[in-house]
């Protein structure tokens, strides 16, 4: 139990330790978001270095996204992507029904406003995993009821 | 392995982009600059302490309170024990990491000796959180001769 919320209390604080040291502006502009982003993309090369050493090498773009959904959200999360979808063009959407870092939240929509800044380092994390796969991507999230949330992942073509 | 590496980068993350800046100088402006990262970490230890299996939680001596971070604590933090408990029966205790995870990576010796500061306060403020928690004030402070190894000074306030 302890284990588990560790993540979480250095995700909450890293959130809220970007926000108050944020200069003028900084909220505005976005970034923050950037701030984050980037932070989760270093922790998620980080992660993939780690973690593939001895993985077998993975044969096309659809392998290396399910080992994202399953593999590598399962050790920062707990547990599986509940759904992943693609148009077989470079675009794909990972659905998670339970995002873990939006359940300590409250359900229902009164937060929703808030819920991008939750969702910053994990696009980075995401992004920054693919990059070290050799995958250059762009990663955008949303949320249209917590704590559920998408995120999309568009490949970028070299 | 897992737990503990996404830990490790993210706890690198946060002294890299909050170790500098502090929105509350104080007088004269002087910047305590490893505040922010003192204060991230007692809000951790306070959480933590909170969430870690406590025997006889009701009247719990000191000593025990400092045996439960030298365990239980750096257990589910580091997975390891600390290596070494020392106090002055005055409420003053020493407790020392002869390979504390967060410098392993940073190699041995002398050589990164002037950065090492900035990745003990977090932990500092930890274990001050987790004390907390437990119903003790204290000051929490962390020396370095020689990496790995490393000492925090734990001083219980009297109230």
């Amino acid at each position: 139990m302890a284990d588990e919320a560790l993540f979480l209390l250095l995700h909450n604080e890293m959130v809220s330790g970007v926000y108050k040291s944020a200069e003028q502006g900084e909220v505005e502009n976005g970034r923050c978001v950037t701030k984050l982003e980037s932070m989760g993309f270093r922790v998620g090369q980080g992660l993939i270095e780690r973690f593939t050493k001895d993985t077998a090498r993975f044969k096309d773009e659809l392998d290396i996204m399910k080992f994202i959904c399953k593999d590598f959200w399962t050790t920062v999360f707990k547990k599986q992507i509940d759904n992943l979808r693609t148009n077989h063009q470079g675009i794909y959407v990972l659905q998670d029904n339970k995002f873990r870092l939006l359940i300590q939240l409250s359900a229902g929509k009164q937060y929703l406003e808030h819920a991008s800044k939750y969702l910053a380092f994990t696009c980075g994390l995401i992004r920054g995993g693919l990059s070290n796969l050799g995958i250059k991507s762009i990663v955008t999230a949303e949320v249209s009821s917590m704590p559920a949330c998408k995120f999309q992942v568009m490949i970028q073509k070299l | 392995m897992a737990d503990a590496v996404l830990f490790e980068f993210l706890h690198t993350e946060m002294v890299a982009e909050l170790w500098a800046p502090d929105p509350d100088p104080g007088s004269g402006g002087k910047r305590r600059s490893l505040s922010v990262l003192e204060g991230l970490g007692f809000r951790v230890g306070q959480a933590l302490g909170e969430r870690l299996p406590l025997e006889t939680p009701a009247f719990r001596e000191e000593l025990d309170a400092l045996k439960f971070l030298c365990r239980d604590l750096w257990a589910a933090m580091f997975q390891k024990h600390m290596d070494g408990l020392r106090t002055n029966h005055q409420g003053t205790y020493v407790l020392q990491d002869n390979s504390f995870p967060l410098l392993v990576t940073m190699g041995s010796g002398p050589q990164y000796l002037e950065e090492a500061p900035k990745f003990l306060a977090f932990t500092c403020g930890l274990l001050c959180g987790a004390l907390h928690t437990l119903g003790f004030q204290s000051l929490v402070t962390a020396s370095v001769a020689s990496l790995p190894a490393c000492k925090f000074q734990v001083v219980i306030q009297k109230s």
